[in-house]
């Protein structure tokens, strides 16, 4: 009886690069989470917001040059320059960036993981499709960057991409070139910021995802998270008479850390001494995460 | 039983089933396709699960969608798995039970016997999470059962059943039968459905090829082209003697010479003279089948028919 | 409805949840407004807003605890099923899947009362109101108990309506709705849970009509211009309205796949 060869055939054709192996896995998990029609439809409105703070670039800017413009618009661009930490450009661009990041994207953010990361890795506990994956020549970090990937994707299109295209913008609207001379270090600070955003709160997500085989619970713990420590944050800092609380406790919020860590990396106002804090605790939420993450995924595979 | 008037399923762009008509008489009935064929299409519409998009549907003279009454009547066992695996089988089969409206007391004794009947009693208090796929098949079918339906619906029920189980569970389906009940069987499998039931409905890419007892499928395919496989030492002697028949069509080699491979629309008269031709030839057969026993060979015949082909 | 079905799908479900992840899930539910409180405490403050205590009993016990907990068990009554692959077994039974929901209904809203309520009566000694503790207690409860059911209707539809993502649309519909549109002074607060929550709370405790200058709630906002028992009676009936819809939306979607799809 002819006995077959059934083990692994190397292919004798040509490869893609062992580099570029997680992207397959990115590739896909863009594309099933693309599927999803609320998905479609928050990224539609998650660049709604850029516009409006866009509309804040131009008045900031026409104030500035246009005395005929500051009658028209004088109330808006009070407000504008009331809330804005001071009249310099570079200034008040980096405070509306950050505006930008801190408060419509964050909640789209908050939702778009909601959305993708849950199922990312709880699905292929569930059905198995670790033995799938693991039967290829992938390394544990090509799938968990594919993973990852997924999420800085849609978080890029919601929240880098919008960014840049504001920046931009708003060098368009203003009356000269030269602006790119005061603010040319924007964008650099819009990618870092990203990354501020991205990597502590997508390895979290999936942290969450890879600990439980119902998507359901990973869901929940992403939003019970941000949930309990918004709540706390709001009793403690809120400024109810007679509630103290060291700023130390502002850790306790996820929001509230990144907002720390953004508010330095955008060179708003004054640093605070949180912000050294904060950074450890966004690093170790990292760090944390991926130890769980590795834990995980390689428990299929222990003897 | 089960009529069926030019039900059309569609998701979407999809088409789940497509223009099927039948009437189904009380007994046994295997429903036959491969997957995706739109068995499992076909059994959510009898069961009230799905609305057909054109047509109507009823089971025991009613329409099953939203209809307690005729749920009451029908027992079903999906394909799907069971993923309790906190609960024992006797309390996911006694929980079942109560919804059928049956007491609590009288749900534990039918959950205890129907688990006993179907060969669980020793596992029935074991949480459903310790069970083998067998076991969950058999709590499968327990929960379908127990409430004594006049109508069994069974969704590949032989998934993952060794050969000794699935003896026992055919054994259980032809004693259904015989006990005045009814049952519709869904299997990619020909042999696990010819077992239980000479009554067959074969389904393929969504419509209703063929239906009617095997025999009568088999005689419809007697004047279908029909390929012989055989392998034999001295095919080439053998082949002479085939090629000057009439009712050999074509003779090919295969296997390097070892096999042959003859074709003939009238296989019964074949058959009747191949060991003739067979002796006369001095060939030495080492086996001889029919390449078209297997279900998707019926299917492609069949298909063929159905365009024209044939 | 099959109301004796309904309550068969309660007592299973109910033994479901007595497993030890979710008794200590419900733990840390609980405990959570009393840790807070006690941090307070801590820290060496004392909420001095007039009717702190009460205020600050209503935004943990009715709102966070009894959200979060609806948010994990009655957003996903049908995509648990439909995951595990268990909804067809539910669905062929006769009991109607109108019956099905309205067990998992109660099972949600009794596990969130019952954990709400443990955690209201740990949190009463740390934070002590100064007047009639009692009544706090008892106004504070009742409103956990409309605020599960009414919540959890909610979330039960929108469990019905959005299946896989029902959470991340519970999510956003909560934090749009009864934490932003109910301070909307216009007639759209009317339609959300929390603003007849709030509203029959100050009822309930008493309040004066004239409020304390630092009061941070509007009083509008606060009272409303309804009776209390228009409140009772719009509250009940959106919780009726909203669980009817689920019923009405569940028992005319097809909820099953086959491959063939």
């Amino acid at each position: 009886m002819p006995i077959h060869d059934l083990g692994y055939r190397a292919w004798q054709g040509r490869t893609v690069a062992e580099i570029l192996r997680w992207w397959v896995i990115t590739e896909t998990g863009i594309r099933l989470a693309w599927r999803n029609r609320w998905l479609r439809r928050i990224l539609w409105f998650a660049w709604a917001p850029a516009l409006f703070i866009g509309s804040g670039f131009f008045a900031y800017e026409q104030w500035m040059i246009n005395p005929a413009a500051q009658q028209v618009g004088e109330r808006i661009a009070r407000q504008l320059l009331e809330a804005a930490p001071s009249s310099d450009r570079h200034e008040v661009w980096a405070w509306l960036l950050m505006s930008f990041f801190r408060y419509p994207q964050a909640m789209l953010m908050l939702l778009i993981v909601g959305l993708i990361a849950p199922p990312l890795i709880a699905q292929d506990v569930r059905t198995r499709a670790f033995l799938l994956y693991f039967s290829r020549p992938i390394t544990r970090i090509e799938y968990l960057v594919g993973k990852l990937a997924t999420m800085w994707a849609y978080l890029a299109l919601i929240t880098t991409l919008p960014a840049l295209a504001l920046y931009v913008f708003a060098v368009l609207l203003s009356p000269e070139i030269g602006v790119v001379v005061d603010t040319w270090d924007l964008p650099i600070r819009v990618l870092a910021a990203s990354a501020v955003l991205m990597i502590p709160t997508t390895t979290l997500a999936l942290a969450f995802s890879s600990l439980t085989s119902d998507t359901r619970y990973a869901a929940f713990a992403w939003f019970a998270t941000w949930g309990f420590g918004w709540v706390t944050y709001g009793f403690l800092f809120s400024g109810v008479p007679g509630v103290y609380a060291s700023d130390n406790w502002t850790l306790i919020s996820l929001y509230h850390t990144l907002g720390e860590v953004q508010t330095w990396v955008f060179g708003v106002g004054q640093t605070t001494s949180l912000f050294v804090s904060s950074t450890v605790v966004l690093l170790g939420i990292s760090v944390l995460s991926l130890m769980v993450l590795f834990h995980r995924i390689s428990s299929p595979m222990r003897v | 039983m089960i009529e069926l008037e030019h039900v059309t399923k569609l998701y979407r762009a999809v088409i789940g089933v497509n223009d099927v008509s039948l009437s189904l008489k009380p007994g046994g009935h295997g429903l036959l396709g491969p997957n995706g064929a739109g068995k499992s299409t076909l059994i959510n519409l009898l069961c009230g699960q799905l609305r057909p998009t054109l047509g109507r549907v009823r089971v025991l003279g009613e329409r099953p969608w939203n209809n307690p009454a005729v749920l009451r009547r029908i027992g079903v066992c999906p394909e799907q798995d069971v993923l309790y695996p906190d609960v024992t089988g006797f309390e996911w089969v006694a929980y079942l039970l109560e919804l059928y409206g049956f007491g609590r007391r009288e749900a534990r004794r039918r959950a205890g016997q129907t688990l006993e009947h179907v060969g669980l009693a020793a596992a029935m208090h074991r949480r459903i999470g310790g069970y083998s796929r067998g076991m969950r098949q058999r709590a499968k079918l327990a929960q379908a059962m127990a409430h004594g339906p006049d109508l069994l619906i069974l969704d590949e029920p032989f998934t993952g059943l060794d050969p000794v189980a699935r003896h026992a569970m055919t054994d259980t389906f032809k004693s259904w039968i015989r006990s005045g009940r009814s049952l519709l069987l869904a299997s990619h499998i020909l042999h696990e459905v010819e077992a239980v039931t000479p009554s067959f409905l074969l389904i393929y890419g969504s419509r209703l090829l063929a239906s009617g007892s095997a025999g009568e499928v088999h005689a419809l395919l007697a004047d279908v082209p029909n390929e012989i496989h055989i392998r034999c030492e001295g095919a080439s002697r053998l082949a002479r003697c085939l090629v000057e028949e009439e009712t050999v069509e074509a003779v090919r080699f295969a296997d390097r010479g070892k096999s042959l491979i003859l074709s003939t629309r009238s296989s019964a008269k074949v058959y009747a003279q191949l060991p003739d031709w067979i002796a006369a030839s001095g060939a030495r057969v080492q086996e001889m089948r029919s390449t078209d026993d297997s279900l998707q060979s019926l299917f492609a015949s069949l298909l063929r028919i159905h365009r024209g082909a044939l | 409805m099959d109301l004796r079905a309904a309550w068969t799908v309660f007592r299973f479900e109910w033994t479901r949840t007595l497993t030890v992840p979710r008794l200590a899930f419900g733990a840390v539910l609980a405990l959570f407004p009393v840790a807070l409180l006690a941090l307070i405490q801590y820290q060496g403050g004392r909420l001095e807003v007039a009717y702190g205590a009460p205020i600050a009993l209503f935004v943990l016990i009715p709102q966070v605890v009894c959200l979060m907990g609806l948010l994990l068990w009655a957003t996903p009554v049908i995509h648990s099923e439909l995951e595990g692959r268990t909804w067809t077994y539910l669905a062929i039974r006769p009991a109607g899947k109108g019956a099905i929901l309205a067990g998992k209904y109660l099972t949600a809203t009794t596990w969130t009362t019952l954990v709400a309520l443990v955690s209201l009566t740990a949190c009463m000694p740390v934070i002590w109101p100064d007047t009639e503790p009692l009544r706090v207690f008892a106004v504070v409860a009742a409103l956990t108990v409309l605020a599960s059911l009414a919540y959890g209707a909610l979330y039960v539809l929108m469990g019905v309506i959005f299946l896989r993502r029902a959470m991340v649309a519970a999510v956003a519909y909560t934090v749009m709705s009864e934490f932003v549109v109910s301070w909307v002074p216009a007639t759209i607060h009317h339609f959300t849970m929390q603003y007849h929550l709030r509203c029959l709370g100050a009822e309930w405790l008493g309040w004066p009509d004239d409020l304390p200058h630092d009061f941070p709630i509007d009083r509008e906002l606060l009272f409303g211009s309804l009776s209390t028992e228009l409140h009772l009676l719009i509250l009940l009936s959106l919780t009726a309205a909203l669980f009817t819809a689920a019923v009405f939306v569940l028992r005319h979607r097809e909820l099953v796949r086959a491959d063939e799809a």
